[in-house]
């Protein structure tokens, strides 16, 4: 180490160093990459179960293959296009492969996972046109259908996503038969403050959205059926509140990734609003 | 900390070598003693299943960087000597990582960013400039082996602390019956937050150092 060494070997072993720090990554990163994939497939299952009244707890010492099974048994998938028609997977597929995906890697994809890709790649589209994240228009949405012993639909499952304080973050709402009675909510990707925004993901906090109680039951349309969203308060929400039955309480020193909340929950419902709308009336008419 | 630690009679695992595992455990723990690694002793300790995994990280972290560095000691320039190790140890850490994404997803979602933050860890760092560049590998790996314990037993009896009083629970089991709750017993929320963390470990260092006499001048 004493030894004095010229400038062209510094750099040379900076260099070496770099490339091999960078090969054993990349190889890792490659390696893992189809378990951490199922891992996180497995988490959004185990959400969308989790807003519906599964034991979320229990589901996670299941396998794999029974959380998908259990699945499988109670939702029913539907993807919807931008006029909000029902379309299948292929659809998708096609649209995929025409901004440059593989097919051959698609067929083995959950329909969520596809529609993640495609977003990100629109999302990506997008942003080099110099659009902003938030107002270009996505394309297909997800709508799961939780159905009861007796086949009848008992709540609506959608993905929400969008910024919170420092990223994006992913979760999913779950609305009874009725399309306005918010039945659960879950985050299962984020990276706001640990302590602070992070505790959207607990659930003391995600209960504060289903309340037990009839009467205190969050809505997300109002008396008149306009859609209001469901609104992160900041600090308690008080009884006299008039929007009372659309207010969560906000988590104290994460105001902003309540805000974030708010923009994008609002966002994501109303463009489920029109679909929401005709199945109501479907829903009133029968 | 010279090149007398790793003399060439130096046996395996003899006297000397014993000393130094032990060493960073008690009388020289890198947490209670050079108060280094604080960020994560205190966020990661709300309950003990985290902090397991955290011990384990580091230890892997802190064994693997000693002993990368160390045979590496002699090649690396002494001018970029930090930013050799920075890249060595953020390597071990984002396989730690990628490997805790894979095989224990639920914990990588509870540790968040802070395996990430093992690459700032003091600890790390500390002991690849005082010790592995100046140490063959194997006296390295021991002194990485003795200072990831110390740090490990002061996140345990932390987060066993945190967990039992805040909680009333270990490992998530309840350990608190149910008739004590009954009889009026609160948890103590207090130790769910950060200023939990850090009166236990000032009080476990307050413990320490009336039981080992060491005195800051």
């Amino acid at each position: 180490m004493s030894q004095r060494k010229g400038d062209l070997y510094t750099f040379g072993f900076a260099t070496v160093i770099c490339v091999v720090c960078a090969v054993i990554l990349a190889l890792a990163a490659t390696a893992l990459k189809p378990r951490q994939q199922a891992n996180v497939e497995l988490d959004v299952l185990v959400n969308i179960l989790g807003t519906v009244g599964h034991d979320v707890s229990a589901l996670k010492k299941q396998t794999a293959d029974e959380v998908f099974q259990v699945f499988q048994k109670e939702f029913e998938t539907l993807l919807l296009n931008k006029d909000n028609q029902p379309v299948n997977r292929a659809d998708l597929e096609q649209a995929l492969a025409t901004v440059g995906y593989p097919t051959e890697e698609l067929s083995a994809q959950s329909a969520s996972a596809l529609l993640t890709r495609y977003e990100g790649k629109k999302a990506l589209l997008a942003r080099r046109a110099g659009e902003k994240m938030a107002t270009y228009e996505k394309g297909y949405k997800l709508l799961y259908k939780h159905m009861n012993s007796s086949d009848e639909v008992d709540a609506y499952v959608i993905p929400i996503d969008g910024y919170g304080l420092w990223d994006n973050m992913k979760g999913c709402l779950a609305l009874e038969a009725d399309l306005n009675t918010v039945k659960g909510i879950t985050f299962y990707e984020h990276k706001e403050t640990p302590g602070l925004g992070a505790r959207v993901t607990e659930a003391a906090w995600q209960a504060k959205w289903a309340p037990e109680n009839a009467a205190d039951k969050k809505k997300i349309l109002d008396e008149n059926g306009t859609l209001i969203s469901i609104i992160v308060a900041k600090g308690n929400v008080t009884d006299d509140d008039p929007l009372k039955s659309h207010k969560v309480d906000g988590i104290s020193g994460a105001t902003l990734t309540g805000n974030g909340v708010n923009e994008f929950l609002k966002a994501d419902l109303e463009r489920y609003e029109p679909y929401f709308q005709t199945l109501r009336s479907q829903r009133s008419g029968r | 900390m010279s090149e007398a630690t790793a003399s060439p009679k130096a046996e395996v695992f003899g006297k000397k070598e014993r000393q130094m595992v032990k060493d960073p455990i008690w009388d020289n723990n890198p947490v209670t003693l050079q108060v280094l690694g604080i960020c994560s002793a205190l966020a990661i300790t709300t309950s003990l299943q985290p902090a397991l995994v955290m011990c384990a990280s580091l230890t892997a972290v802190l064994c693997g960087s000693n002993v990368t560095i160390s045979i590496l000691r002699n090649f690396i320039p002494n001018k970029i000597r930090i930013i050799v190790m920075l890249s060595v140890v953020s390597t071990l850490v984002i396989l730690v990582d990628q490997l805790l994404k894979a095989y224990a997803f639920d914990m990588s979602k509870e540790l968040s960013v802070f395996v990430g933050l093992i690459i700032t860890n003091c600890i790390v760092m500390g002991r690849a400039e005082a010790f592995a560049m100046a140490n063959k590998p194997w006296p390295s790996f021991l002194d990485g082996l003795g200072n990831s314990l110390g740090y490990s037993v002061i996140l345990i009896l932390v987060a066993t602390g945190r967990e039992l009083l805040g909680n009333g629970s270990l490992m998530g089991f309840q350990v608190i019956p149910q008739a004590a709750y009954e009889a009026g017993y609160v948890n103590m929320g207090l130790m769910l937050l950060p200023p939990g963390a850090f009166l236990l470990l000032g009080i476990i260092i307050w413990i320490q150092r009336t039981m080992s006499g060491h005195f800051e001048d």
